[in-house]
């Protein structure tokens, strides 16, 4: 197995802060390479459990539930003129490292739904390169770490083109001693006029030894362009507590509920009924979200 | 057709003059431990400072440069002269220095200042302080003003200076800290007693006139618990054609329940490198206020760090960076919460224009044991041209999960639609955007006292032609 130091932040901040980038073997092994070329109507399913290349092409939902260990995986998308693609991704338990990378020409969009449910140690890079004018891009992330588990993300939108825009939200629970890198860029190259970008991350911390790190980066180099992000980490707020007490629930259960909606929000998204399902009945919140 | 509000590059006409140095008061140039026996020679160094800077040299030597940040290729440390010989003693009374030296700093109205507005005063020139002076009244209530050389070598505050200096930013923290272990000379010693509350600021101004050279003068304040201290610092140097160094250090110690405000205006020439390196240490109740105007230099990297060690201590960062035709100017903050219940506030602004880039680099750090901290971070950022470049890289770090930590973060350009709502209340067009622009740099500037927000709205003056079509 080979060192590399991958998720590397696009802007390189303070060494000591240890979130340039993180340090891990990759597996050695042949990925299978699997080629999908995505279509209206019934989304395609994908289950993954070892190194994989992927290739997504055309227009409609695929769907990849990733449950494996020192895996490799690595997921190239191809949006052409006007295609609209959802792309989502379930991290299961296991250990993997996942790779993302997507070019959209004009008018194309990317919908990218990742869910990661407890995954031990995963590392996510996503690039996602909006080239074509009015081309779009959208994520949706959530994620619930408990227990010693490792998760980090690096997201990275770059746009060139005139009037793309990107919307990134991301939404996690941390528990136990789990631990948590964000790093979320978005980067406005010259010539993107009339582009917008805006990144949101919201962290729900339940212990007291979890350790998050988040860095939302901007970088700029056209003047016409509106771009913003926000953080928000920390614990529930203490009036959503307080009414909920007052509604006799307990203070244990608020937080547990209020950290299912959470990540509930981003599960709604995936638009198929089914997938939704299995992920709730795996949270255990398929009544309550019924 | 489409035309950009044109914003002026900073006025450095005032900054922008010099008189000739005498070689011979140069110390070679270079960095090697015959240079640094040289200048502890020459100040008269005792031996465990002799010793310090010899050791912050080795350090240096074998410390790589950042990976991280702008390029400082320009910066050829063999050509930089890290002492030039005073002309002067250190005097307290402006007619007994030297005329030329006297004539820079009434150019830059320090004198006027001091007799205006301040407490007290302390005026650096190269390598030296040559003006140091405290009012009798401020003195009287035990207030220590003083270069560092000569607080070094009193018997009453030579164990404070042994005991506190470069212990908040040791020569290890990174190359250019131990280069100024090395080599500092200058700064001021300022100590305010338990209790005492000064109503007017001090204030310390560092002149770099040399051509080549670098100035490396250090900081130290203690302010005692419930004490009260504005410290303002203002720094500039005429323009040359070879590279300039600054780099500084500032160590700030504040006590329990006392506050420190530290303001800074930095107009460094556009030949300078500005690696300077801030921070302060807070205990219990106590809070640091940094305010500052990064206009000059044309490579600056400054972070002021807080070091939040006592319960419900609290920092706050007000700033703005106006980065013009090249200029790499990274600047922001460091915020570490390493007790319950701290708190920290950043609000920063920054102005790209005419391929000038700016960077908002942050860190906020909650430790394990800083239960119900809270902190919030807001970072905005104007583009004036699609030529110029601006980038905010913000961390932060979290290991307790009972605390709070907000980051808000914009960029973009002067929005139509406030111009249009400006227009639509009668103003024209020119004066609604010299408005916003105006408008976008009020969070420092009403931060500063009085005379000093003129200054810096001076240094930004505006001049809008055209329109948007």
């Amino acid at each position: 197995m080979a060192t590399q130091i991958i998720n590397q932040l696009p802007a390189p901040t303070f060494s000591w802060l240890g979130v340039n980038g993180c340090e891990r073997e990759l597996p050695d092994g042949t990925p299978e390479a699997v080629a999908v070329k995505a279509a209206a109507g019934e989304a395609a399913r994908l289950e993954i459990g070892r190194s994989t290349d992927l290739t997504v092409q055309g227009s409609g939902t695929v769907i990849a539930k990733i449950a494996a260990d020192d895996a490799v995986l690595h997921t190239h998308i191809r949006a052409g003129y006007g295609e609209q693609i959802r792309f989502v991704q379930i991290f299961q338990n296991g250990s993997a490292i996942s790779e993302v990378t997507a070019d959209l020409d004009d008018t194309a969009s990317l919908a990218l739904i990742q869910i990661y449910l407890n995954p031990n140690d995963l590392v996510s890079g996503i690039r996602v390169h909006l080239n074509g004018r009015k081309s779009v891009f959208t994520s949706r992330i959530g994620y619930l770490l408990d227990g010693e588990h490792a998760l980090d993300i690096n997201l990275h939108v770059i746009q060139s083109g005139k009037k793309t825009a990107s919307d990134t939200d991301v939404k996690g629970v941390l528990r136990g001693h789990a631990k948590k890198t964000f790093r979320g860029t978005i980067d406005f190259r010259n010539g993107c006029a009339g582009s917008v970008g805006a990144e949101r991350e919201e962290v729900l911390l339940m212990d007291e030894a979890v350790q998050n790190q988040t860095v939302p980066v901007i970088l700029c180099a056209e003047e016409d362009v509106s771009g913003t992000h926000g953080a928000s980490i920390g614990q529930i707020d203490s009036k959503h507590i307080f009414y909920l007490q007052s509604r006799g629930i307990p203070e244990d259960r608020i937080y547990e509920m209020i950290a299912l909606a959470r990540l509930g929000s981003v599960i709604a998204e995936i638009g198929d009924a089914e997938t939704e399902s299995d992920i709730r009945r795996q949270l255990g919140t398929e009544d309550a979200d019924a | 057709m489409k035309r950009n509000t044109q914003v002026s590059d900073i006025d450095r006409s005032r900054y922008d003059f010099r008189y000739a140095e005498d070689a011979a008061d140069f110390l070679s140039s270079g960095i090697t431990p015959e240079i640094i026996r040289e200048i502890s020679e020459e100040k008269g160094d005792p031996e465990w400072m002799r010793a310090f800077r010899l050791h912050a040299l080795e350090i240096f030597q074998r410390t790589e440069m950042p990976g991280w940040g702008p390029p400082v290729d320009g910066l050829n440390m063999d050509r930089i002269v890290t002492y030039i010989r005073p002309k002067s003693r250190m005097n307290t009374d402006w007619n007994d220095v030297p005329e030329n030296i006297k004539a820079t700093f009434e150019k830059l109205g320090i004198p006027q200042a001091e007799r205006e507005s301040l407490a007290g005063v302390g005026a650096q020139y190269d390598s030296e302080l040559v003006y140091h002076n405290v009012r009798k009244e401020v003195a009287e209530s035990g207030v220590v003003y003083t270069d560092l050389e000569s607080a070094m070598h009193d018997p009453k505050y030579a164990d404070m200076i042994r005991t506190h200096f470069m212990k908040l930013v040791p020569p290890t923290d990174h190359k250019f800290a131990a280069l100024h272990g090395a080599v500092w000379s200058g700064g001021s010693f300022v100590y305010v007693p338990a209790g005492v509350h000064l109503d007017i600021p001090l204030q310390s101004y560092f002149r770099l006139n040399a051509k080549g050279a670098g100035q490396f003068e250090h900081t130290l304040i203690i302010v005692e618990d419930n004490a009260y201290l504005h410290f303002i610092e203002g720094c500039s140097a005429p323009k040359y054609y070879e590279a300039g160094l600054h780099a500084g250090c500032v160590e700030l110690y504040v006590g329990r329940h006392a506050t420190l405000r530290y303001s800074t205006i930095e107009n460094w020439s556009k030949n300078m490198y500005n690696l300077n390196t801030k921070r302060s240490v807070v205990a219990e109740g106590g809070r640091v206020e940094w305010v500052s105007g990064s206009f000059g230099s044309h490579v600056s990297y400054l972070y002021p760090m807080s070091i939040l060690n006592g319960r419900g201590a609290h920092a706050e960062f007000t700033g703005i960076t106006f980065a013009g035709e090249g200029q790499n100017l990274d600047t922001g903050a460091k915020i570490i919460h390493n007790a319950p219940e701290t708190t920290s506030h950043m609000d920063t602004k920054s102005i790209s224009k005419s391929g000038g880039i700016s960077t908002f680099r942050s860190a906020v750090v909650v430790k394990e044991n800083a239960v119900g901290s809270r902190s919030s971070v807001s970072c905005e950022s104007l583009m004036l041209d699609d030529i110029s470049r601006s980038d905010t890289v913000p961390a932060m770090d979290i290991r307790t999960d009972k605390c709070d930590v907000g980051h808000e973060a914009k960029i973009g350009r002067i929005s139509d639609d406030a111009v249009f709502y400006l227009m639509s209340r009668g103003l024209d067009e020119q004066t609604a955007r010299a408005m916003i622009v105006s408008g976008f740099a009020d969070n420092v500037s009403k931060e500063l006292p009085l005379e000093y927000a003129m200054e810096m709205n001076n240094l930004i003056r505006l001049e809008m032609t055209g329109n948007v079509g």
